[in-house]
């Protein structure tokens, strides 16, 4: 709880209703999904609760925001923002913290159909903005956490990669201007937000020096350097009809498939080969979707429980199967990707089982529209996280893979994890090829207790495994720890990522769990 | 839900935040994207069907009390389904079952209910009715000029909110009945409260006294069809008793009878209903009405950590609700438009009166009806139309509140007017939105 | 106790899954046509769950029936009346199903007493029958 006076400060902030001290609601935001399995790495009783906030406060603008940001400094309280809250980088990694749940800053406050970008407040959800585009005919980026989540939070603070990545890319890569509240509490405006005359969202880099990097770089510092309460994020063409009409009743949906959409799904047989045809499709920069999935993955985004996925034995049974959508607005655009995809497909002597092993239900497409796929990872098990998140050549994303296959069949024969025969990867091509990440999703059980500490265990030995053997950073580079351990081998890139918390933070306020600390002999030399 | 289920099931929210919204591919605008009326209006996450689910999880492992806070975000809630539907499209959690068994424990526990929703469980015990409102006085609602055969193997049973506050609706649902030639019976003395309202707010004990006592009734006059136009005591007959005691009678909704009766021509509607319509699907008809399926299959481990159900364990999705019928109706008006809001069927916003939110959080069921009123103003309809008393209560009071110009009309009066029963209002009703 | 007596009855259990799997071929023509002459039972038992699975395969005609597997003796060739028996755990059917067990990891088990096979002559009918899936 807060001090009586502290508390009384914050609502005449935001007013009564909007924060909240008692045990019930801090209780509530110290739990999230997977916290157990870092409790574990911690030395911790693997409990879903972090420590507990103090408070949790609900702010509706830009400099109640502020000023919130402007009180924990004054009182030495650490802030941690969360919208949607999905994941333990959102818990505080001290009791002396304060929740800050952006839910009431939920506009979206300009679409650009012209330049292709929309301004967004931390409590859109990417289903929101997409329904709201698509009557422009425009579409978004949406991360694989699904259609339900933040986009400025993956655009500013999270990782990034989504199904739609060859025609979307990343969240890193979408972002344009963004309003700032640093852990000071003083508003920065990068891009072209920040001129003094004209300022406008459509620019992410100038005038002056692009802070884009420091401001997340690869994976985002999850609320360690402050709070973004706006960004522009780049658009895109809509990929087919934006006719988006779902008949019948849950879970088994109708959807009125749009013209010129058409699957593949196409065995590679091998991972080699699987590189060669994600080159040389995304070579010809026609999909919507590219990803590569283990069979059991591919078997699972076709289905809506675990019941009905063991019926898709047809496609598990695929080595390393390569999921390609092509979508097109007008015919002509459409006979000519399909042309292509048969070219290719001649070419690389390759079959599409889609429509001879395999019909999906409508409802898959609707889904892949609205970049649903990625929730179909719980469905095995109710409980999954990633190892790996590389994100570099197609190569080394298979390199990774495939030495992964032998270190996670130890821990499936130990009973801990999931059998997925050690393929399990989630694989996708950004901007048509440009570069690739690769993840790999494995499913355990939350609420076992040896599942929870094997995941744990398994989770440690492929962040070793990345560092032996090269296979660059992995997704989870957060917290001292591992950036810690990981620096020394990347250019002690984590000294430099510690002066940049340093000057930003100089207090320390901004949550570091998931970020990185200061060093706090530099801030005693700076006096604080 | 059994104890053992509850505890295993607490334990496995993925926090994802799916529960407060619609299903996701269902979403057609940022405006009406969000399904959970308790955390539209208080915006902290423990309001949500995750939420609570956390709550529930939090107090079985001790780290909070039975406290009024703990009451207080409890109950307010509508037990409206949503979160279940949405969880529900691709997870097997059950958010709407964990809060009424949390609520049960509250109960259990003397934290629960709230004090207003105590006031009418008490009244339901003295006077057979939440409303207080005397015994006797429960069938003053039936005209003189209602038709009823005492040898009826049909009951309808009307119902404490119609019989004692939304009347118009059972005289509509009586007359039709007649107007079709279906002989029926209500029992005028031996008709009390369903149990909805205390089931719905966790006193599972006075809920199985009110269910047998009902029961024992009903079957004692061999009936073989219980009709019922208030969707709470629908679903509560249909849905919640037989997962204490079965029976043999069948179960129907008006809107059912009257889809049929239009259907077979017994009904004819032949007067113009010149009007621009949406209809709002109650919860307690919709995603709530659908029967538990017995199962007793096989649990199969597949892999370690993996099972799987032999065959499928059916889930309840909403999918089975009685969503067809009314809209049927609708259409078979003559001279009526139908539109439909965004949110609708399985997804279809709560009106927020339900599970005793109308009497304990008056302000939240107030905004909550506001809010679906705005969605059927932007419908394009100038009436909201709905089957079931306690929707027409609260929507009504919302559209007073919102000083909206949308005028309210139960399903049934608008077959009335159809019928060329109620010229005058048809009449007036007309007037009012020209 | 006669399969022919199980029609019928319920499936229950991992015969469930087997006879999901392979409803398929019951309106698969090429199944039906080079099946046509052929009369076997195939035993399928997963022994760490319930409920074994007989397939039937009757003149272009497929079925499946589920026999409980504790006692052990249910599944004896003279009660079932199986012309071909496969023993092993859900894990491996999973992994033959979906070709991602080679032939030496399937003799690596058979030597470690994993997996359990009778009649492969027989058996080997059934592999064919498998094909017809893919």
């Amino acid at each position: 709880m807060l001090e009586k006076e502290t508390l009384k400060q914050f609502e005449a902030i935001v007013g009564s209703d909007n924060v909240n001290d008692g045990e019930i609601i801090t209780n509530v935001y110290a739990y999230n999904w997977c916290m157990e399995i870092f409790n574990f790495m911690d030395g911790k009783e693997p409990t879903p609760f972090s420590d507990t906030p103090k408070a949790v406060i609900l702010p509706s603008n830009t400099e109640e925001v502020q000023k919130i940001v402007k009180l924990c400094n004054k009182y030495n309280i650490k802030f941690k923002a969360q919208s949607t809250g999905l994941g333990p980088w959102n818990q505080p990694s001290t009791e002396n913290s304060i929740i800050v749940d952006l839910r009431r800053m939920n506009n979206i406050i300009k679409i650009d159909e012209k330049n292709l970008y929309a301004v967004i407040e931390p409590y859109v959800s990417g289903a929101q903005l997409q329904a709201e585009i698509m009557k422009y005919g425009l579409n978004c980026h949406m991360p694989g956490a699904g259609p339900q989540v933040s986009p400025l939070a993956s655009a500013t603070s999270m990782n990034g990669p989504g199904f739609t990545s060859p025609s979307t890319g990343h969240s890193a890569r979408n972002v344009l201007a963004v309003e700032w509240i640093l852990p000071t509490g003083d508003i920065l405006r990068l891009g072209s937000l920040g001129l003094t005359k004209n300022s406008d969202w459509y620019n992410g880099d100038g005038p002056g020096p692009s802070l884009r990097g420091i401001m997340r770089g690869w994976a985002g510092a999850k609320s360690g350097i402050g709070i973004f309460t706006k960004v522009a994020v780049k658009l895109f063409p809509y990929p087919c009809s934006t006719k988006f009409n779902v008949t019948g009743n849950s879970p088994n949906y109708n959807f009125d498939v749009p013209d010129f959409m058409r699957l593949y799904i196409i065995d590679c047989r091998s991972y080699k080969y699987l590189e060669n045809v994600f080159l040389r499709v995304e070579e010809e920069e026609i999909s919507f979707i590219c990803s590569h999935l283990s069979g059991f993955a591919t078997m699972a985004i076709f289905a809506n429980s675990i019941d009905n996925l063991m019926d898709k034995s047809s496609i598990g049974i695929m080595k390393v199967p390569i999921v390609i959508l092509i979508a097109a607005r007008t015919k002509r655009e459409f006979d000519y990707k399909q042309k292509v995809m048969k070219m290719l497909l001649e070419e690389l002597k390759l079959t599409n089982i889609i429509g001879t092993k395999y019909i999906p239900e409508s409802i898959f497409y609707a889904e892949a529209l609205r970049s649903n796929l990625g929730l179909h990872g719980f469905i095995t098990t109710g409980g999954f996280q990633s190892t790996k998140g590389g994100c570099d050549t197609a190569a080394m994303c298979l390199r990774s893979t495939e030495i992964n296959i032998q270190l996670k069949k130890k821990y499936i024969k130990k009973g801990v994890i999931a059998n997925d025969f050690g393929e399990g990867t989630w694989m996708s091509s950004y901007e048509s090829g440009h570069f690739f990440h690769m993840e790999s999703p494995t499913m355990f059980d939350q609420t076992n207790k040896n599942s929870v500490e094997g995941m744990a265990e398994y989770m440690e030995k492929s962040n070793e495994l990345d560092l032996l053997k090269h296979l660059g950073a992995p997704f989870f580079v957060e917290g001292d720890k591992n950036h810690d351990l990981f620096g020394p081998y990347m250019m002690n890139y984590h000294n430099w990522l510690r002066k940049v918390k340093e000057a930003f933070d100089p207090n320390n306020i901004a949550d570091s769990g998931f970020y990185i600390s200061p060093n706090n002999n530099e801030l005693k030399k700076r006096g604080k | 839900m059994d104890e053992e289920e509850y505890q295993k099931m607490i334990k496995r929210c993925l926090r994802c935040s799916i529960c407060k919204w619609i299903p996701q591919i269902q979403i057609k605008s940022q405006k009406y994207a969000s399904g959970c009326p308790a955390i539209d209006i208080y915006n902290f996450h423990p309001y949500s069907g995750g939420g609570k689910i956390i709550l529930a999880l939090a107090y079985e492992m001790g780290r909070i009390k039975p406290t009024e806070e703990l009451r207080d975000i409890v109950y307010k809630c509508t037990v409206c389904g949503n979160c279940a539907v949405a969880c529900k499209y691709m997870n097997t959690l059950e958010p709407l079952e964990i809060i009424m068994k949390l609520r049960e424990k509250l109960v259990n526990t003397g934290c629960g209910p709230m004090p207003q929703q105590q006031a009418y469980i008490e009244a339901v015990k003295k006077v057979n009715n939440p409303y207080n409102e005397p015994h006797e006085k429960r069938m003053d609602w039936i005209p003189d000029d209602i038709i009823l055969n005492p040898d009826a193997k049909m009951l309808y049973f009307v119902g404490c909110t119609s019989s004692y506050r939304r009347k118009e609706m059972a005289i509509a649902a009586a007359r039709i009945m007649n107007a079709a030639g279906v002989s029926f019976n209500i029992f005028q003395n031996d008709e009390f409260c369903c149990g909805s309202p205390i089931l719905r707010i966790g006193d599972t004990t006075a809920f199985e006294e009110i269910l047998n006592k009902n029961l024992d009734i009903i079957e004692s006059k061999g009936i073989e069809t219980v009709v019922f136009s208030c969707a709470g005591c629908y679903d509560t007959f249909k849905v919640d008793y037989p997962l204490s005691r079965k029976y043999d009678f069948k179960v129907k909704h008006t809107v059912e009878l009257f889809d049929e009766l239009i259907e077979s021509g017994q009904l004819k509607l032949t007067d113009n209903v010149p009007i621009t319509v949406t209809y709002h699907d109650p919860c307690h008809l919709g995603r709530n009405a659908e029967r538990y399926e017995d199962w007793d299959g096989d649990v199969v481990q597949l892999l370690p950590l993996v099972s799987i159900n032999v065959p499928p364990k059916p889930k309840r999705t909403g999918s089975k609700g009685i969503y067809d019928a009314p809209r049927s109706i609708l259409k078979k008006i003559p001279g009526l438009k139908f539109v439909e809001m965004e949110r609708i069927r399985e997804y279809a916003y709560c009106c927020g009166a339900g599970a005793g939110v109308k009497s304990a959080f008056p302000e939240m069921a107030i905004k909550t009806a506001k809010i679906r009123i705005e969605e059927a103003e932007d419908s394009g309809a100038d009436f909201l139309v709905s089957a079931c008393p306690f929707c027409s209560t609260n929507l009504q009071d919302g559209i007073t509140d919102k000083n909206s110009k949308l005028k309210y009309f139960d399903i049934s009066e608008l077959i009335l007017m159809a019928l060329g029963l109620e010229g005058e209002k048809l009449k007036q009703a007309t007037a009012e939105v020209a | 106790m006669n399969a022919i007596n199980l029609e019928n009855k319920k499936i229950r259990g991992f015969a469930g899954i087997i006879a999901k799997s392979l409803a398929p071929l019951n309106e698969n023509e090429k199944f039906k046509k080079k099946f046509s002459r052929t009369n076997l039972q195939f035993l399928l038992n997963a022994v760490n769950v319930n409920f074994a699975a007989l397939i039937i395969i009757d003149c272009g005609k497929l079925r499946v029936e589920s026999i409980p597997n504790m006692p052990k003796e249910n599944l004896k060739k003279k009660i079932v009346g199986w012309d071909a028996y496969l023993e092993m755990d859900t894990q491996t059917f999973l992994a033959v199903s979906m070709n991602r067990i080679t032939m030496i990891g399937i003799g690596k088990k058979i030597l470690m007493r994993k997996v359990k096979i009778r009649g492969i002559r027989k058996l080997i009918v059934l592999l064919k029958v498998f094909t017809l899936l893919n």
